[in-house]
């Protein structure tokens, strides 16, 4: 999955880059400009609706306080008449009956008097009409079954001495309407003192309030409703909930502690006008709530404000903020991407093309540019770039065809360099005096290192090293001179300083090169095994006697040949025992370099053919050679490496 | 209001020396899964009518008489349980029309008091073991502590003032006593400082009118040595002599009904609303349940789980009565009670 993610950011990397970037900034600004249009749209509505609440509450109130007082207003009233009369029960009752019978809205209409009132004896005396289908019915109520005394609307007015509404009740007799009771107490005085007597009632059907309650309509689903004094719902919706349950047994059935606060609130007369935020009772839906209290009985109006309803707007609004916003940041994926394919798409073709030439097609055609920017500039850099390029690889192939035929020139001047000198060994399989073994390794495809050897006559051999001054292709053309000329002064006659004498003469007559050769050349006699031998300025060659001493040729100081015309050079005579070697090499052994230029040493020559001082020539040279090279670890070789052994047997 | 209407109860009882018919009744038994019994193997052909009068309205005060009916307790018994619907108020013609109540459920005071106005009546099961009466009062009103209700004035409910007044004679204190009706209305419009309650009714009525039960103070005379029990079973002792199968049948039936409706609120809560909502009383549902669950307070209050009237109970009750000579002499325990025990297991 990661690699996957990897494989497809490199691929996309830029626009990927670029979309993310941008786009991410963008939706950003964007949010933060929705959050904060929908809070303050949000604020808005919401104050007003704290407004609206307010107003509607106390409209709503107001009407209602209205009714009720234009109905309060009669008993009271008719109290005031009462507690004026004669108290004749013919004439209170007539009192009574106009009352009722004046005011339609009073369904019923009691007086109520207290015990003893109009005779002692009689406890109860309690005219009541009331209507039943158009007509004025009279009843006299109180009797044991019949206690008015204890009876609320009796009771509470007497106990407080003020006009009461009473808690709202069903009336069968009324058509199973809501009720309420108006009651105002009855004061006579007498003597200066005021002393109750009883009460005066107005039944009063809650139907209208019913109605007034259901019309109010806020939004799709709110509502109002009433309460009583005891938190008895008294209008509400949802009809069962209607003098069945308070708002309190409603709290603690759905275990909701906030519903009861408010509750304790409403009955306390307490207002609030969209304050509080609970779940309504009918839907149970997320609202505000505003209450303020019916002056007249205590009871408290509240009218419920859904959230999800009254933040329709802001939501649709919101809504289409978002739905434009997001077609905007449509739009601008599609412009980002669009400009981020513009860059990328040339960059990918110019990658390509220059993968192409990087595989060697440098007349790939580079894509089109129509813009006059920065990618035009990149293009052009590219165009030149690739010009140049070709140019180049068409110099390189001539170049390197050239060096290729110098190469195979150098290679085959190699094998005539080598052909040159003797490399078959053993060199003389029939002679049982000696044995012998040479190596030369050029330190380029040529060198200026020799050696040869060859018989004088059948007792004599003749043999020769060599170091050609400088390296390659004119070092080996100078050896191969030396060499050329060694075998053509060679006779049976001569003798190493005069073959040496001869070679310097030839050499240094028009050298005007000024390159020389240092140069040894001895003849061993195989029955003798004297040796006589001169030397050109060439490394001293040792001696490694049979009994595992190494000496070296002590020899004076001597130019090599090729510089000075007129030197004469002499020789010396040493002498062999049987099974002593001769060991000649070149300064290419004793002067070869490892990586910290340490030189390879004498010394260290020395101490291997001390080591191996009964080895064959063969063994002794292929052991040096393998202790020089360890000693180089695989440096680069800079010197030609020439060395031979010869053992005389005897 | 709750002392009249115990006494048409009453008058309902004596009237019932009434013959016990037995009749054939189909009946229409909703078979219950989780009844303790097979609802449709009871044999329903002779079953005994029975008529059974409450004290108050339908609410679950009486849920157990009313589970049981619904569900077949008392079928299984072989009894066809009616129960007189309660009337709050009664004529002379509705008199004669209740009088064959059989058994009725009476508090034990109102009870004595019968057989001392020479109804003979006998207690047959003790259900309530604790009183539920109480005073209530708003802290608001200063009321904290016994000796605050000094000076004040407390609703009472004519017929039920032994307790009250019993209660400030003990603690001497001179309260005025205000006769009310059956609502909280007085004591709510602070017409009154002190109220009697009963703890399964308007205790709750008053919590369910805004007061926090922390901002009220209450009195269970209980805890004042003044527990005078409640709910009992009571015929006349003419039914139980002739019919004594019939008494027991109508106990173990009652207990294991109530039972049954404390383990199973719901249904019980169901019925009970369902019988109410057919006389169109107001009623709800939370009111019933904690009326249900005090009652199961009330019935096992002191781990009893028999129906069995305690001889301490029933001598302090008619001691009480007869020291505030509401009584003359005191009807012997066991004149008084007759016994069908049985275990109410909770």
């Amino acid at each position: 999955m990661l690699q996957k993610f990897k494989k497809f950011n490199i691929k996309t990397g830029l626009a990927f880059k670029l979309i993310v970037s941008i786009f991410s900034s963008i939706a950003l600004i964007f949010v933060v400009i929705f959050l904060y249009n929908y809070n303050i749209s949000k604020n808005i509505v919401e104050k007003n609706l704290k407004l609206n609440a307010e107003n509607m509450t106390k409209s709503a109130l107001a009407q209602m306080e209205k009714i009720l007082y234009s109905i309060q207003k009669i008993p009271d009233n008719y109290s005031k008449i009462i507690e004026n009369t004669n108290y004749s029960k013919d004439n209170l009752v007539n009192i009574l009956k106009q009352e009722v019978e004046l005011n339609p809205e009073i369904y019923g209409a009691a007086l109520a008097f207290e015990p003893d009132f109009f005779v002692k004896g009689e406890k109860y005396f309690m005219p009541y009409f009331y209507r039943n289908n158009n007509t004025l019915e009279l009843k006299f109520l109180g009797d044991a079954r019949y206690d008015y005394f204890t009876m609320d609307w009796y009771q509470i007015p007497k106990e407080l001495g003020r006009p009461v509404w009473s808690e709202p009740y069903f009336d069968e007799g009324a058509g199973n309407a809501i009720m309420s009771t108006y009651s105002v107490p009855l004061y006579q005085t007498v003597n200066g003192e005021k002393r109750f007597i009883g009460i005066l009632t107005a039944d009063v059907s809650l139907d209208w309030l019913h109605n007034f309650i259901n019309s109010i309509k806020v939004y799709e689903t709110g509502y109002g409703f009433l309460i009583s004094q005891n938190g008895t719902i008294v209008a509400h919706p949802l009809k069962e909930l209607v003098m069945n349950e308070t708002i309190f047994s409603i709290a603690e059935e759905k275990g909701s502690l906030q519903l009861r606060e408010i509750g304790r609130s409403m009955i306390k007369g307490e207002t609030s006008f969209a304050e509080l935020e609970y779940s309504n009772i009918k839907l149970g839906k997320l609202s505000w709530i505003a209450y303020a209290p019916v002056k007249m009985n205590g009871w408290s109006l509240g009218i419920v404000f859904p959230v999800d309803e009254f933040m329709a707007d802001v939501n649709s609004l919101s809504i289409g903020v978002f739905i434009l916003g997001l077609a905007g940041l449509a739009i601008i994926l599609l412009v980002i991407i669009l400009i981020s394919r513009s860059i990328t798409s040339p960059l990918r073709s110019l990658s390509g093309a220059s993968r192409t030439i990087a595989q060697g097609n440098f007349n790939v055609p580079l894509p089109e540019i129509k813009t006059h920017d920065e990618m035009k500039e990149l293009h052009d850099s590219f165009d030149y770039m690739q010009k140049e390029l070709s140019q180049y690889i068409v110099n390189l192939k001539e170049t390197t065809s050239a060096r290729e035929r110098i190469e195979s020139e150098l290679r085959i001047a190699r094998e005539i360099q080598l052909g040159m000198i003797p490399h078959i060994f053993p060199p003389f399989p029939h002679l049982k005096e000696i044995d012998l073994y040479a190596m030369l390794k050029p330190a380029k495809e040529v060198g200026g290192d020799l050696y040869d050897f060859f018989l004088v006559d059948d007792d004599r051999l003749c043999f020769a090293i060599g170091d050609v001054s400088g390296k390659g292709v004119p070092a080996s053309l100078f050896m191969a001179v030396t060499r050329t000329l060694l075998r053509s002064v060679a006779d049976k006659k001569g003798s190493p300083a005069s073959f040496i004498n001869s070679l310097n003469k030839s050499l240094s007559y028009n050298n005007d090169s000024s390159m020389f050769v240092t140069f040894f050349v001895g003849i061993l006699n195989l029955k003798t095994g004297e040796l006589i031998y001169s030397n050109a300025g060439h490394n001293p060659p040792f001696i490694v006697r049979n009994n595992g001493q190494v000496e070296m040729f002590q020899l004076a100081k001597s130019a090599p040949i090729g510089l000075f015309e007129e030197i004469i050079y002499t020789e010396s005579i040493a002498r062999f025992a049987k099974g002593d070697k001769l060991f000649l090499y070149t300064d290419g052994v004793t002067e070869a370099e490892n990586e910290s230029k340490a030189l390879y040493s004498a010394d260290r020559l020395v101490s291997v053919l001390k080591r191996d001082y009964q080895s064959t020539p063969q063994e002794m040279i292929k052991n040096v050679e393998k202790d020089v090279s360890l000693h180089v670890n695989n440096y680069e070789q800079s010197d030609d490496i020439t060395m031979m052994t010869i053992i005389f047997y005897g | 209001m709750k002392y009249r209407i115990l006494f048409v109860s009453v008058v309902v009882v004596l009237l019932s020396i009434s013959l016990i018919s037995c009749k054939h009744v189909g009946f229409d038994n909703e078979s219950e899964s989780s009844l303790p019994f097979d609802a449709n193997s009871i044999d329903t052909t002779n079953l005994q009518k029975v008529r059974f009068l409450p004290y108050w309205v339908t609410t679950a005060q009486f849920a157990g008489y009313y589970l049981g009916k619904e569900l077949g307790f008392y079928k299984k018994y072989g009894i066809d349980l009616e129960i007189i619907p309660y009337q709050p108020f009664y004529t002379s013609t509705d008199l004669i029309a209740a009088k064959e109540a059989d058994f009725a459920a009476l508090w034990l005071i109102n009870a004595i008091e019968l057989r001392e106005s020479g109804v003979d009546i006998v207690n047959i099961a003790q259900f309530s073991s604790r009183s539920s009466l109480m005073f209530v009062a708003k802290k608001s009103s200063g009321i904290e502590n016994i000796e605050d209700m000094n000076g004040r004035k407390a609703g009472t409910w004519s017929g039920y003032e032994l307790q009250p007044t019993t209660f400030f004679k003990k603690f001497h204190l001179n309260v005025q006593l205000i006769p009310i009706g059956s609502t909280n209305n007085l004591f709510l419009n602070d017409g009154v400082e002190i109220t009697t309650a009963n703890w399964f009714d308007e205790y709750h009525s008053i919590i369910n009118s805004g007061y926090n039960p922390e901002e009220l103070t209450t009195f269970f005379f209980a805890d004042y040595g003044l527990n005078f029990l409640e709910d009992g079973i009571y015929c006349l002792d003419s039914l139980r002599i002739n019919d004594p199968e019939l008494c027991k049948n109508f106990v173990l039936a009652t207990a294991e009904s109530w039972t049954y409706a404390f383990s199973h609120p719901d249904i019980a809560i169901d019925i009970v609303i369902a019988t109410a909502q057919k006389s169109n009383y107001p009623i709800n549902r939370i009111h019933q349940h904690w009326m249900l669950n005090r009652y199961r307070d009330l019935y096992f209050s002191s781990g009893t789980t028999t129906t069995l009237l305690d001889k301490k109970d029933y001598m302090f009750a008619a001691r009480v009565l007869l020291e505030s000579n509401l009584i003359r002499q005191i009807t012997p325990y066991e004149n008084f009670y007759k016994h069908y025990t049985k275990k109410i297991a909770p």
